[in-house]
């Protein structure tokens, strides 16, 4: 067999993950965020997002406003948590915030959720991001893969793929 | 070529000629230069490489601790990536085929590519094209004219109705080809 | 299997770039309605702005270790029209009444905190006419008490769409008020008062 012909057949495959996956690198370097894209997972903040709705975040903001949706992660649970920031203190010294979360369809703020018995959240540890932009439903797609920890670049490697194989 | 292939689809017809290309020459006495592959083997492994360490290291370790790295990587394929398109759009320039023959001394580049026949209205409507550009170089005196030569094969010619290449016929169509390019440089 | 997933890879890009196409129509007509409509402009009224306070020692009410925390919840009046930021991106608008004020011992804090809030899912749900609205939270502050705050009073919403960005805009008309409890004085007998101002020197 011809090496380099192989080679070269497997090395389209290789530009397909490859370039999949550094797309998605560079988008999170981009934004900030470990996770740029997330989906929606429970109903917290219906009816602005339902499960499965597909959110687009940024974090290279310095303070959260009251009002942003924010992505925080809290310390032993696995999945992030999307909710709308109540309060905000902060200190012009030394760029530290304090932010107080609550869902929209929830009762209460977010203070039971928090880890280590804290009652606050802090935007530069805690935060992963704040929402910017919003697409239905599609996240479905992703759903069913969603418990695979990379699940959320299936999409964006999906935007890959067919831009790759597009100019065939 | 021992496979047959879907004469219906455009791209399957392409690559069966392309590779046959490098094998038929060399029954005319040329040896394939692999340098422009080698380069952009080198370069899209390379990359390969790159995005499997970021992998890695995003698996391993937690985001925070290997952003610096990973800026350093994202900068890294991003600049590969516009090299090999660099390479690919003004180098390599389609060129499929690179050899020489030693013992003419004449280095050949070969451009190809598959036309689909629609536009002109001939009687072959539904035929697609095969159009070889050949540029014949003699090694030692390279500023001669007249070395260029594009001409157009039909692929019904050497394509059997099961989808088999006929490699003596296009043996004999590039052998004709380049003895032609050769006499047109002598005049 | 090639142009299986060539014609995939087609139909798969075309739906892509159309989509993105009908997306940015969507998102830019919506924006231009919500500025020709003047929506980032709708005037407000608050006013008849009345605290309560408690000290609460639960960590639920802010507390930490037990120590008391003084939390503050208001009554107020709001008009307002909200209906131009209705149109056919819009799939709810969540407002919500803020206000912001610096730390008392430590003035380099700012602070903006939510007293109220509501999500708004049609158009004839936008006009509020709000009299003497109970506020829905308890609020408190880093620091253990809330008087004597000069509080800023605003309101802002935020447009969730069906698809695109998310929009934020503030209502024109602030309202400042000091919270102090001699606003609580006409409505609390004496004896009341002087058991609170035990408390709020017990603070100090």
């Amino acid at each position: 067999m011809n090496l380099r012909l192989e080679l070269t057949k497997l090395l389209n495959l290789c530009f397909v993950l490859s370039s999949t996956f550094m797309m998605w690198k560079g988008l999170s370097i981009f934004a900030n965020s470990h996770s740029p894209i997330v989906v929606v997972l429970s109903g917290s903040m219906e009816p602005a997002f339902q499960r499965g709705d597909i959110l687009f975040l940024w974090n290279r903001n310095v303070e959260s406003k009251v009002g942003d949706i924010v992505v925080y992660e809290v310390e032993g649970k696995p999945i992030p948590i999307v909710h709308r920031v109540l309060r905000e203190h902060h200190s012009e010294k030394t760029n530290k915030q304090f932010l107080l979360t609550k869902g929209d369809n929830n009762a209460g703020n977010d203070i039971p959720l928090y880890a280590n018995r804290k009652v606050y959240l802090q935007k530069d540890k805690d935060i992963v991001g704040t929402v910017k932009g919003y697409f239905p439903l599609l996240g479905y797609v992703t759903i069913w893969v969603t418990e695979n920890k990379y699940a959320k670049f299936a999409l964006l490697g999906f935007l890959g793929l067919s831009s790759l194989l597009g100019d065939e | 070529m021992s496979k047959p292939i879907n004469v219906y689809s455009i791209p399957e017809l392409r690559q069966a000629l392309d590779e046959a290309l490098p094998i038929t020459l060399k029954r005319l006495n040329y040896t394939q230069s692999h340098l422009f592959q080698d380069i952009k083997l080198g370069l899209g492994y390379s990359m390969g490489l790159i995005a499997a360490t970021s992998f890695l290291l995003d698996k391993k370790f937690k985001w925070n601790q290997t952003l610096f790295y990973q800026k350093l990587l994202v900068g890294l394929y991003f600049i590969l990536s516009i090299t090999f398109w660099i390479f690919n759009h003004f180098i390599e320039k389609g060129l499929t085929y690179q050899g020489i023959n030693k013992k003419d001394s004449i280095k050949l580049k070969i451009m190809s590519r598959l036309i689909e026949n629609n536009s002109r209205g001939n009687s072959n409507n539904d035929t697609p094209i095969y159009q070889i550009h050949f540029k014949l170089i003699n090694v030692n005196n390279s500023t001669e004219k007249n070395n260029e030569l594009t001409s157009e094969l039909l692929v019904t010619k050497i394509f059997s109705e099961q989808g088999y290449l006929q490699t003596n016929l296009f043996y004999e169509y590039l052998n004709d080809q380049i003895n032609l390019l050769k006499e047109k440089k002598k005049n | 299997m090639y142009s299986i997933n060539q014609r995939f890879s087609t139909v798969a890009n075309q739906s892509l770039s159309y989509g993105l196409l009908i997306i940015a129509i969507i998102v830019g007509t919506s924006y231009y309605q919500l500025q020709s409509s003047n929506a980032f402009n709708n005037l407000i009224t608050i006013g008849n702005i009345n605290p309560t306070f408690a000290i609460r020692t639960s960590r639920y009410y802010g507390s930490t270790n037990g120590k008391p925390k003084e939390n503050v919840k208001l009554t107020f009046d709001l008009d307002t029209d909200l209906t131009s930021l209705f149109n056919w991106n819009t799939k709810q608008v969540f407002v919500y009444l803020v206000a912001e004020y610096k730390g008392q011992k430590h003035p380099a804090i700012s602070n903006t905190v939510t007293f109220w809030d509501k999500i708004i899912t049609t158009k004839k749900d936008a006009i509020l006419h709000l009299v003497n609205e109970k506020g829905k939270y308890n609020v408190w502050d880093l620091e253990d008490k809330f008087q004597n705050r000069d509080l800023e009073f605003s309101l802002h919403w935020n447009l969730q769409p069906w698809v695109g960005p998310l929009i934020y805009g503030e209502t024109v008309g602030n309202t400042s008020i000091v919270l102090t409890k001699p606003e609580k004085k006409k409505k609390k007998n004496t004896g009341q008062e002087e058991s609170v101002k035990e408390n709020a020197s017990v603070d100090e």
